[in-house]
């Protein structure tokens, strides 16, 4: 299992590539945050509800390409008049970045793309479950079948 | 002819100059809108040198010398010729072998 702080590392390194980006959150394919990142520490917004509706917009999108057959897709990018929100996949979730309307699209769709990678490794090992391998005091078919005549007994 | 004919024929026009390894065109967003370099290559470009604009834009401003007009980086395998044009809202990227 990987160390959660190598989200905050990652989503950190998202928000100082560009001064326009406001906010970086984790979610995964579920609407559940993973991590979260801000560039103001008042910037008062509902992390959790926009990380789930975040991750609902881009798994639609996903059906609706699957639908048409027109491949994977990579980024959904919502344009507003004050903002923009970009949601990318990353494995098994998906990375929202929040943004001021003046930004570098071309720069952010190139560091989502690249941190995106790094994510999905990560994801991977946080959200591996550890194979349970049987122990050597398990009860075997032998133990269980002279219990069961014990019962019988009984 | 229309905006993208001619946009082709600047870029054929610049390619044809010796040296010239690749010519981008992107908007100050940081989207390709024309190159002649391979996809993967053209949004590193794009992205990349829109942002080196965009803090050159800044530093020119802060330090009151006018606008910026025209940006060269010389590197070790050659030159980065860089146009930009705010008011037009597009940045020629003109990549050079030494």
């Amino acid at each position: 299992m990987s160390d959660p702080k190598v989200f905050d590392r990652i989503l950190t390194d998202i928000i100082r590539q560009d001064k326009g980006v406001k906010k970086v959150i984790l979610v995964d394919k579920t609407g559940l945050t993973i991590a979260n990142v801000s560039k103001l520490s008042y910037y008062a917004v509902d992390t959790d509800s926009i990380g789930a509706i975040a991750s609902a917009v881009f798994c639609a999108s996903e059906e609706q390409g699957k639908n048409l057959q027109i491949g994977e897709l990579e980024i959904v990018t919502s344009e507003f008049s004050e903002g923009k929100i970009f949601a990318s996949a990353c494995g098994k979730g998906v990375l929202c970045v929040v943004t001021e309307a003046e930004v570098n699209i071309g720069l952010i769709r190139l560091v989502m793309k690249k941190q995106g990678v790094q994510l999905a490794e990560e994801l991977d090992k946080f959200l591996a479950v550890e194979p349970l391998a049987p122990s050597k005091d398990e009860l075997d078919e032998e133990d269980l079948k002279s219990a069961l005549e014990e019962l019988e007994r009984v | 002819m229309n905006s993208q004919d001619r946009i082709q024929t600047i870029i054929a026009k610049l390619k044809a100059q010796e040296g010239v390894r690749g010519v981008v065109i992107t908007n100050m967003e940081g989207l390709p809108l024309s190159s002649d370099l391979d996809p993967e290559t053209t949004e590193n470009v794009a992205a990349i040198i829109t942002s080196l604009v965009g803090k050159a834009i800044d530093a020119v401003e802060e330090l009151k010398e006018g606008t910026l007009s025209f940006l060269t980086l010389d590197t070790t395998k050659g030159q980065i010729n860089i146009a930009p044009s705010p008011k037009e809202d597009l940045i020629l990227v003109v990549l050079k072998s030494s």
